[in-house]
């Protein structure tokens, strides 16, 4: 900070996290207890399960203002309630449709499974991701919806 | 934790004893747990979990899957269950040191738990400690692939008392002391003494790992490229230090060629080792095709006697290994040699065939089996029993996991070799019997409570606590900003601070700070809902408010301790109150369970499953639709291990019907049935009429028989027969002295038309058994059994070699060069081929006998599969919940399996089956009352208009349409909260406590504000 500032100040992404109960949110919170450091670009929302995800939800996360939305459930197989991650992963592949059709570059929507034990890889993902979406730059989805 | 413990040692016999914290004994754990008893579950490493944590992924699911072993889903992995149970107590880094039994066969243990020198609770996982520590020793965990220091973590995963110093590496240098902040180290610290009384004891210790450098021809321990199984499995972690990657350790690049080197360890008698481990070989497989998929380039050979993918499904696995290129070549390479400089490996390979070779590979694993392990043979003979002569466990073949001392029981891989879904099985046998032991308990209790207030009109007014964590949290955020933030969001009335929330005292804190504050909503700030909600709702509960008033924020896990800060816990907290402001509260109840149980089929297994579950406190009706009880025991006469099905049969039989809580339904059929977990109304179709019957669950154990052969010239002549027909012979002494010629293999393990893909697991036993059985009666008969793989799994590789010992002769055969098979007279003319000569050979033999598999009456398990709504596989065996940790539990809740409907087994194997299926039963409708879900799903009547979707999409079939109303309903039995039926319905009708669009919406606004 006590170097020169940047012409324009640089543009920190904001993420919203979908987790399920089970595996993501317990896998959030072992990367929490083991330390694992990851941009504080992210704000989680706690679910039972990924397949209690609406596609409402993340359309409103984006028009407020969100530059990408993640989606964390159990592996394939795994999940708790039987076949919601499966449902999820139906439920994406539509929701990209319909943001390619509004503009929005479909991998501001990520879809992974992460179990309760993996806290290293919730904390790569997000990391990864945050790199990825600050590189796709602000979602304009906002700016749309607000004229 | 000395407090409950000292609680629980009061208690006497009410209390089972647990010892050995791996998946057979967590699952005997949370069976007994659920079945409302205590358990004291003591483990010896410093965390639970036995072998477990190691595998990456399991065969054949390529997942992990374990949460399923819950008696009652979804919850949360055995792992966390375990510590979070009101009913159990974990104790790890213990071992018993004594025990006494009294005169009521009472038990008073003695555990001795080692001082761990780190306080769990002032730890902070900080690892400060880790970093500074100068001393470097190989990990045992994952057999010395990585190095540790002597404060470590004992594997990364861990739960429980996660740093632990090792005493005998510690050089008491004093520099974790220094580094550890919060002073949560004592390299001085005492070990504890705890007495448990307990009325029944599970063993469940584990095997050992075969250590790999016992066979020091093969190189282990000499050459780096040479690797035992566990540890090439901890190097396909994905947390290795290759992340995953197989790598040579000489020089860290990929292996161009990876040889698997089955059975060391095992089968082999002359080196004190002469079982067969079970596991080896499909762990090798599942190693292969990881292997093979992170390395497509590379080349993977396997080298084994017999492969013995014996499971149900792991036939398909070894078709899918087939297909992935992976070599199986049977040959057992005799010694390991290194090039020098290039540090690859020469294999020196003995096959069937004459000639010896040494073949080039460049990574090598060595397929290491199990030992049975002293601290085992110990821990049994200080409760006064004896290993039996392979070392293992063992104990009486119709009596599983049952010892010589009344109220001591074994489980899982020390009792014989076993893979996870046999141990799982294992331990909830045994927790039946436990429990049975302790004596019936009665259905829960609930606590009456005042209705609670839940506020419901008024307007909303939030308190929010926040916890600072005694200062984790308030050294990562800046508190007083979080205050004043939290203080501007609309509907906050108040922001109060707490030391530390989730202590008893802590939680009173924040019920007084709520109650003063005149708040009708709560906001906690404090960890993750995993670790604080449900604490924090039952002190809301217990002092007459509702818990849906409760709203968590996670500030610890999943903002501060990742490094959010201030930013993102106040975001949270502001999401968390319009949660709250928006929170619905579900009605407060549990629903009551028919404490019934029907049995569907009266052979080993579902007089099995209906004794256990009768001791178990429940009635049961048992429904056999022929006119005696017995199925396959009928007609079976004697088995492999020397026991007497006849007996068995006779003595299951008298006690089902002598059993008081047991009504026997012969000549009976299950003519329709409907209902659920709790409430199924069947009618059954009695030679005396229909009777209609109300039960709680149902216990699924049809059956199934010996397929009929259709080759082999079967049916052409009465010296070609099946091994049933053979043993029926033996019995009888009709067989003459002669030669005689055993097919394996008749029309199983095929894809063909007609064939049975599966492997029916029973039959090289039942060859065995008859070619030994034979060989009494006519020591000088010749027998030649012609085999594919010769599956003699566990300790029944102890009768394999002494059938080969006495004289039988075993020649492999091919798909492609089968065995023919010509009837001649009295005699049948047999050719095959002779790997050994390559050459064809005629037999005369005197019969001929076909080892042709099981088969399920895929007709009628359909019929009852729908009846009450659970699933059947490709070949009509019932479906399992899980195929690693829940064979017991059919595909839809108060269902569960028993013997051979679900896939071939041993009559052992069956009784196992049957008795974890009571034990689970007995662990839901056992108690009664099933709690409703906070999070259960509702109806909004004014907008639903009855489409049917939530039906179709519910997988607990919770929904249903009420068509007097218009409207759909919900069972909050049923219910179990995973929101499918929200996201389903157009109208958004069907909503879910805890996370309606209202709450979730306004919470999103408040996240990106
Ligand atoms: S519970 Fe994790 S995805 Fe369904």
């Amino acid at each position: 900070m006590a170097e020169t500032a940047p012409k324009t100040e640089a543009f920190e992404p904001r993420i919203v996290a979908f987790l399920c109960h089970w595996c993501t949110y317990t896998g959030a919170d072992l990367a929490g207890t083991t330390r694992q450091q990851y941009p504080p670009n992210i704000r989680v929302v706690h679910l039972m399960c990924s397949g209690a995800v609406d596609v409402v939800y993340v359309l409103k996360a984006l028009m407020d203002g969100a530059d990408g939305v993640l989606i964390g459930g159990c592996h394939p197989g795994d999940c708790h309630y039987e076949s919601g991650n499966y449902k999820a992963r139906r439920r994406v592949a539509i929701l990209r449709n319909i943001l390619g059709q509004l503009g929005i570059p479909e991998d501001r929507i990520w879809l992974r499974w992460i179990s309760a034990s993996e806290g290293k890889k919730f904390a790569e993902t997000v990391t990864e991701m945050t790199e990825a979406i600050r590189a796709m730059g602000p979602c304009e989805f906002k700016q749309h919806w607000d004229v | 934790m000395d407090e409950a413990l000292n609680e629980q040692t009061g208690q006497g016999s009410d209390t089972a004893l647990v010892v050995g914290g791996g998946l057979a004994g967590m699952q005997a754990a949370l069976v007994l747990a659920e079945q409302g008893r205590r358990v004291v579950l003591v483990e010896a490493r410093p965390a639970l979990g036995g072998f477990f944590p190691l595998l990456d992924n399991q065969f054949p699911t390529q997942s992990c899957g374990v949460c399923f072993m819950a008696c009652d889903t979804p919850t949360y992995c055995p792992f966390v269950q375990c510590e979070l149970h009101p009913n159990v107590e974990v104790v790890t880094f213990a071992a018993v040191e004594g025990v006494e039994r009294d005169a009521e066969g009472r038990f008073r243990v003695r555990l001795v738990e080692r001082p761990t020198c780190v306080d769990p609770d002032a730890c902070t996982d900080c690892g400060a400690c880790e970093e500074v520590c100068p001393v470097s020793v190989p990990r045992e965990f994952g057999d010395g692939l990585e190095t540790r220091k002597a404060v470590f973590r004992y594997y990364p995963k861990a739960v429980g008392k996660a740093y632990v110093v090792d005493p005998d590496a510690c050089t008491r240098c004093g520099k974790c002391v220094e580094a550890c902040d919060p002073g949560a180290i004592d390299l001085d610290a005492e070990p504890r003494e705890v007495v448990v009384e307990a009325g029944a004891v599970v063993l469940a210790p584990g095997a050992d790992a075969f250590p790999a450098s016992r066979r020091e021809e093969l190189g282990y321990g000499r050459y780096p490229n040479v690797l035992s199984a566990v540890r090439f499995e901890r190097m396909l972690a994905a947390g290795s230090p290759s992340s995953g990657r197989p790598v040579r350790p000489s020089d860290g690049r990929p292996p161009r060629s990876i040889a698997f080197v089955q059975c060391v360890g095992s089968r082999d008698a002359e080196g004190g080792q002469g079982h067969c481990s079970s596991v080896c070989c499909m762990f090798a497989l599942k190693q292969a095709l990881f292997a093979k998929e992170r390395l497509p380039e590379a080349e993977v050979t396997v080298y084994y006697m017999d492969l013995r993918t014996f499971g149900k499904g792991y036939e398909a696995y070894l078709r899918r290994a087939e297909a992935a290129g992976i070599r199986f070549v049977r040959a057992v390479p005799s010694v390991v040699r290194e090039v020098p400089g290039s540090r690859d490996l020469l294999l020196q390979v003995a096959g069937e065939g004459p000639a010896s070779a040494e073949v080039p590979h460049d990574l090598v694993v060595l397929s290491t089996g199990f030992c049975p392990g002293t601290a085992g043979q110990d821990l049994l003979r200080a409760f006064g029993a004896e290993p039996d002569a392979s070392g293992f466990g063992g104990g009486p073949e119709f009596e599983p996991c049952a010892t010589a001392v009344p109220g001591v029981y074994l489980a899982g891989a020390f009792r014989e070799p076993r893979d996870i879904p046999e141990s799982v099985l294992d331990g909830a046998r045994a927790a039946a019997l436990a429990a049975e032991r302790l004596g019936a308990a009665d259905a829960a209790e609930e606590p009456r409570l005042p209705a609670p207030a839940d506020f419901r009109g008024e307007e909303p007014r939030v308190a929010v606590v926040l916890c600072e964590c005694e200062g984790f949290n308030t050294d990562r955020a800046d508190f007083d900003a979080l205050d004043r933030a939290a203080r501007e969001v609309p509907g906050v009335v108040a922001v109060e601070r707490v030391a530390h929330a989730c202590s008893r005292a802590g939680l009173e804190e924040v019920r007084n700070r709520f109650a003063a504050a005149e708040a009708n909503r709560l906001v906690l700030g404090a960890c993750s809902h995993r670790i604080v909600e449900q604490l924090v709702r039952g002190v809301l509960r217990r002092s007459g408010f509702h818990p849906g008033l409760v709203t968590v924020a996670n500030l610890r896990e999943a903002c501060l301790e990742a490094g959010g800060g201030t930013r993102a816990a106040a975001d949270a907290v502001a999401a968390a109150v319009r949660e709250a402001w928006y929170a619905g509260f579900p009605e407060l109840r549990s629903e009551s369970l028919e404490r019934t149980v029907l049995v569907v089929g009266g052979g080993a297994a579902g007089m099995e499953a209906a004794l256990r579950l009768a001791g178990l406190g429940l009635s049961v009706h048992l429904v056999e639709k022929e006119p005696a009880l017995g199925g396959n025991l009928a007609t079976s006469r004697f088995t492999l291990r020397g026991g007497d099905p006849q007996a068995l049969r006779e003595d299951l039989a008298a006690r089902v019907e002598a059993h008081p809580a047991v009504k026997v339904h012969l000549g009976t059929r299950v003519e329709a049935a409907t209902g659920r977990l709790g409430a199924f109304r069947s009618v059954l179709q009695t030679p005396e009429g229909e009777v209609e019957l109300l039960h709680g669950a149902v216990v699924l154990a049809t059956g199934a028989r010996e397929a009929e052969p259709r080759s082999y010239g079967y049916g052409q002549s009465p010296r070609i027969v099946t091994q049933k027909e053979f043993e029926a012979l033996l019995a009888e002494g009709r067989v003459p002295e002669g030669r005689v010629v055993m097919i394996q293999c008749v029309e199983s393990r095929e894809e063909a038309e007609g064939c049975r893909p599966w492997c029916s697991r029973v039959c090289c036993t039942h060859a065995l058994k008859n070619a030994r059985r034979l060989l009494d009666l006519h020591p000088g008969a010749g027998i030649t059994v012609l085999y594919r793989d010769l599956r003699a799994y566990g300790t029944y590789e102890a009768q394999y070699r002494d059938a080969r010992d006495r004289g039988v002769v075993f020649v492999s055969y091919d798909l492609d060069r089968r065995p023919r098979v010509e009837p001649d007279g009295e005699r049948v003319r047999v050719r095959y081929i002779d790997p050994a000569l390559g050459q064809e050979v005629t037999e005369e033999a005197d019969w001929v006998v076909l080892s042709v598999g099981m088969a399920p009456d895929a007709a009628e398990n359909a019929r009852l599969a729908d009846l009450y709504g659970v699933e059947v596989d490709a070949h009509g065996f019932f479906r399992e919940k899980n195929p690693k940790a829940a064979l017991a539990d059919a595909t839809r809740p108060g269902v569960y399996l028993a013997g051979l409907c679900h896939g071939p087994k041993h009559i052992e194997e069956s009784l196992v089956h049957a008795g974890a299926a009571a034990g689970r039963c007995a662990a839901v409708v056992g108690r009664g009352a099933r709690p409703v879900s906070e999070n259960v799903s509702y109806v909004v009547e004014k907008i639903c208009s009855r489409c049917g979707v939530c039906v179709e999409v519910c997988p607990y079939g919770a929904r249903s349409l009420d068509m007097d109303e218009n409207v759909a309903r919900v069972d909050p039995v049923l219910c179990r909260a995973c929101g499918a039926c929200t996201m389903a319905c157009p109208n958004k009708a069907a909503q879910q406590y805890g996370s309606s669009p209202k709450q979730m919406l306004m919470a999103l606004d408040e996240l990106l504000g």
